[in-house]
């Protein structure tokens, strides 16, 4: 005989769980490495390292290269203001965590934006995140993640939705922890 | 809620459960075995949310890979939730969950 009070608590929660699945979007770890203790986390300096979606309880990793990683880092941040391409690529520029991008590895660690390139890195963006969600077996077209806004005019606006943590870890100039 | 089907589960506490869950707002999908169709023209496949699969000495398990089959459930990430009423080897237990399906001792 079954605790049938039991598995409906757990039935709750599973549905729950996925209403916020198609509501909020996946969940996204965002790590930064090269965190300074005492800092707080995310300033100027840090490496935005990798970015992971959470699903089923198992991590799975994003294949973003650097230039993706700071676009999807920048998005994360602005996500419940959708922006066009040519005001991502403003914001980027001008937001000092990502203008200093790695500085504490020893290097800079920036990449180029302009308007036309972030229309490129959305697209790849896109294709990187199909690719982790066949792996994890979410059955999401990333264009509901990565979703494109018309506008009355000819602008398209980009918005991520997900639901995004960040983690910080330390690390030294060698990539050690 | 969501819509819910039961697998496994000998009649009464099938009947119990689907109460249950229907006086929580669920809609729930009774009579099905894996590999037919739905008899209910109200549902397909492509609507269950959660499968919820009852896994005892009398109901074994190589039903849940026909459950977990697109055959039968084909809607957006459905949850497979096998409840057991005894305990499985933590081999099994760990290939059940890495497969994405949800073990509930209950």
């Amino acid at each position: 005989m079954h605790d049938l009070r039991a598995i409906a608590d757990r039935v709750d929660v599973l549905a729950l769980s996925l209403r916020r699945l198609r509501q909020q979007g996946p969940r996204f770890r965002i790590q930064h490495a090269f965190w300074q203790p005492g800092t707080g986390g995310c300033k100027p300096g840090e490496e935005i390292a990798s970015v992971s979606l959470l699903f089923r309880n198992r991590l799975f990793h994003v294949p973003l290269s650097a230039a993706q990683r700071i676009l999807f880092d920048f998005l994360a941040r602005q996500k419940s203001t959708p922006r066009s391409a040519k005001q991502i690529a403003v914001g980027i520029r001008h937001s000092i965590f990502h203008r200093e991008h790695g500085r504490n590895t020893g290097i800079l660690l920036v990449r180029k934006f302009a308007a036309s390139t972030v229309k490129e890195y959305i697209k790849r963006l896109r294709q990187s995140l199909a690719i982790c969600f066949d792996e994890a077996g979410l059955r999401m077209d990333p264009k509901r993640v990565v979703v494109s806004q018309q506008t009355t005019g000819n602008e398209v606006h980009y918005l991520l939705r997900a639901r995004c943590e960040w983690l910080h870890v330390e690390m030294n100039s060698k990539g050690l922890l | 809620m969501a819509v819910i089907a039961l697998y496994g589960f000998d009649e009464k506490q099938e009947r119990d459960l689907k109460w249950l869950l229907e006086a929580r707002g669920h809609q729930v999908v009774t009579g099905q075995t894996p590999g037919q169709k739905y008899a209910d023209p109200h549902f397909s496949e492509a609507d269950i949310e959660v499968a919820v699969v009852s896994f005892t000495a009398a109901s074994p398990l190589p039903t849940v890979g026909a459950i977990g089959s697109k055959d039968l459930i084909n809607s957006d990430n459905p949850v497979v939730l096998i409840v057991c009423s005894k305990f499985l080897s933590p081999q099994f237990e760990l290939d059940l969950e890495e497969r994405g399906f949800r073990v509930l001792y209950a």
